[in-house]
């Protein structure tokens, strides 16, 4: 343990050092050369050498990664022989690719959707009762519980006991309550996805309410008062005087959602780890990687949802430079 | 056109009183300027003619209808906000016509519309820019065409030149003037400098502390001020006043014992009574340096202003504020000079002890 804590305080010592040392050196080393050579290379030169080492990180744990992965696709599932497109070929053929596809589609046009609706509903709602602030509370709790924790959570909720024992699930407790039979609700084919993205936009709406409820916030009372003026019934002022100011933040918070999304795998492993058609890519990936040891169908999967992530990120790059130059 | 009755209005936040029961009669197209001091209530008084602010007890009246409950828009008021209040969302034409869209308009009529008022107010070539494209000055006049458009009975303005630079604050002033002239609408104008209130008002609503103080037109509040807030708030720089105290009254008037002085002439106003202590109010361009003979007071200059067109010169006179008298750029004074201070009798303003004016 105390050896532990003074390895860890070494090596923040020695990373602080060696940034230091080389802001230092390098430009000692750059104003040397400028003296000697008189000439303005060294100028055009210092920018690079003091991108140099951020590149140098974001090349070996970023890019080396995305080649390495590229090429793994290629290969067979010891990563050793080639193979050619038999990887690819699999993947266009395989049902359980194809269930994941279509589920991860699902969710990611449902959750940020819903998440975003809910959130911004919520945000709006929020600001007009005097227990406005309790409810916001009340909405914020699930922020603070990981994936894992809420599907624990969400697990109990949808728990199934044979029909002479008590039941501890939420919703078959009700069912029994009302007469009928208890479900098996995460096997119910189809509709289970429904079941486990609602944890996710139990989880999601909160972040979307905080953020939207600020940008509401930071709306002017007076341009509100201006379109009361105008005549603009509370509906009206709703969709078109606040929406269209606060759009900016809603497709910010809509595209996190869905990168958020993209990335979800805790949910699926922890409520059915892929079982009656629930699988989505990340968890695909996970078991052929890690369960099955395949490399190459491991690493197609993941170059999938690369390619999944890029459209979106592109996206919001470009809106992020429109914004910035109005 | 339409006017404007205010009975017994009345606002409380919770237990704070901030209207405090107001009488007031706007007739129909008088430019009535609301002034007092910040905080006085004077932004609450037109929201709730607005309809925006609620009421707490007392009725708005407009064309003889109380309209309490009726919604801001249903009153036929249009109102120019202190930030201007444009959708930052839409274009200069949209913001104008927002609130004929909401009425549902003929499209074709709104374009007219909207063109006429643009043209009025110059905004023509602005047409399609958003309001973070426009000028301080173009800005303020979207907001005004956009209360225009609507053709409402009544304009309400909420301090709509206090984010101006001083120079387009003086244009915009003329500008708004005009406009009264042109289309004649009953206009309710808010602000707390008194300069925009002499300048624009047929009518001023002095506001102190959620009571009307006085309500008459400028000329009134400058030159029968009813008690010395009104003195002291009307005019700039503002009056100057002296304690003074009454020592003797007679059929030719009364002697008054002024800085332990009395004076030997006698002053005309009668109502007074031996012993009472009383409050003199000169304007500092009634204030004039004088001989020995007439003097009132004498006391050394203190700071001298330049202004160019005229002097300002501050005077200290033992035991009182600094007093300021207006001079001529010709008479030429120099720090610690002592002066004889005096003023015609008929433009001494006097007041009681409870602050209230003294008229013959």
């Amino acid at each position: 343990m105390f050896s532990q804590v003074l390895q860890s305080i070494l090596v923040v010592f020695l990373a602080v050092t060696i940034s230091i040392g080389y802001f230092v050196a390098a430009n000692w080393i750059l104003k040397l050369w400028g003296e000697k050579s008189n000439s303005s290379l060294p100028e055009k030169f210092k920018p690079w050498v003091f991108l140099f080492p951020a590149l140098f990180l974001v090349s070996l744990y970023l890019i080396y990664p995305i080649i390495e992965t590229v090429r793994l696709s290629f290969y067979n599932n010891s990563g050793r022989s080639f193979v050619g497109l038999d990887n690819y070929i699999w993947l266009l053929g395989d049902d359980e690719v194809k269930v994941a596809v279509r589920n991860n589609f699902m969710w990611l046009f449902i959750v940020p959707t819903i998440s975003t609706g809910i959130g911004l509903v919520a945000a709006v709602l929020a600001d007009r009762v005097w227990w406005g602030t309790f409810a916001k509370t009340l909405i914020f709790m699930p922020m603070a519980i990981s994936f894992v924790g809420a599907s624990v959570i969400w697990k109990f909720v949808y728990d199934l006991r044979p029909i002479d024992v008590d039941q501890i699930g939420l919703l078959n407790a009700i069912l029994v309550k009302l007469g009928s039979e208890p479900m098996a609700w995460i096997t119910i084919p189809f509709w289970n996805n429904f079941f486990l993205m609602i944890i996710l936009i139990w989880i999601q709406t909160v972040f979307a309410m905080v953020i939207l409820s600020a940008a509401l916030r930071g709306l002017s009372s007076e341009v509100i008062e201006a379109s009361r003026m105008d005549g603009a019934s509370e509906f009206q002022i709703f969709y078109k005087i606040m929406i269209p100011q606060i759009l900016s933040t809603i497709m910010v918070v809509w595209t996190t959602i869905t990168i958020i999304v993209l990335k979800v795998f805790d949910i699926v492993v922890t409520m059915t780890n892929g079982q009656w058609d629930t699988g989505v890519l990340a968890n695909l990936m996970f078991n052929w990687m890690f369960v099955g040891g395949d490399f190459g169908r491991g690493s197609l999967i993941a170059l999938i949802i690369m390619i999944g992530v890029i459209p979106i990120m592109f996206w919001n790059i470009k809106r992020l430079r429109q914004e910035e130059l109005i | 056109m339409s006017s404007i009755k205010l009975d017994n209005l009345t606002k409380k936040y919770g237990e704070i009183d901030v209207i405090k029961g107001v009488n007031i009669e706007i007739k129909s197209g008088e430019f009535v300027v609301i002034v007092g001091p910040s905080g006085c209530g004077k932004s609450t008084m037109l929201r709730m003619i607005a309809g925006l602010e609620k009421i707490t007890n007392g009725n708005v009246l407009i064309d003889g209808k109380v309209v309490n409950d009726i919604e801001p828009a249903k009153r036929d008021v249009a109102m120019v906000f202190q930030s201007y209040a444009l959708y930052p969302h839409l274009s200069v034409f949209e913001n104008i016509a927002f609130g004929l869209k909401i009425a549902k308009l003929n499209k074709d009529l709104i374009k007219t519309k909207v063109s006429q008022v643009a043209s009025a107010l110059e905004l023509s070539d602005q047409l399609n820019k958003l309001p973070k494209q426009l000028s301080g000055g173009q800005r303020q006049r979207v907001a005004i065409a956009r209360a225009m458009v609507r053709e409402p009975k009544v304009f309400l303005f909420d301090e709509p030149l206090s984010n101006l630079d001083a120079g387009l604050r003086v244009n915009t002033r003329i500008e708004l003037a005009k406009l009264h002239q042109s289309i004649s609408a009953t206009m309710v104008y808010v602000t707390h400098d008194q300069v925009e209130a002499l300048t624009l008002a047929e009518k001023i609503v002095v506001l102190n502390e959620g009571v009307v103080e006085q309500y008459g037109t400028p000329m009134e509040l400058y030159f029968k001020p009813v008690n010395k807030f009104i003195a002291g708030f009307i005019g700039s720089p503002k009056m100057n006043f002296i304690d003074a105290k009454v020592v003797e009254v007679n059929k030719k008037g009364c002697k008054l014992n002024i800085l332990d002085k009395v004076i030997d002439s006698y002053f005309s106003f009668q109502n007074v009574k031996c012993d009472q202590g009383l409050s003199l109010g000169i304007r500092p361009e009634n204030l004039t340096v004088v001989s020995q003979r007439d003097c009132l007071f004498n006391g050394s200059v203190e700071i001298i202003e330049y202004l160019g067109e005229y002097n300002l010169i501050y005077i200290r006179i033992p035991q009182q504020e600094l007093l300021c008298i207006k001079v001529d750029i010709k008479l030429s004074f120099n720090v610690s000079d002592d002066v004889c201070l005096g003023a015609q009798s008929e433009n001494i303003h006097v007041f009681n002890e409870d602050g209230l004016s003294i008229y013959e």
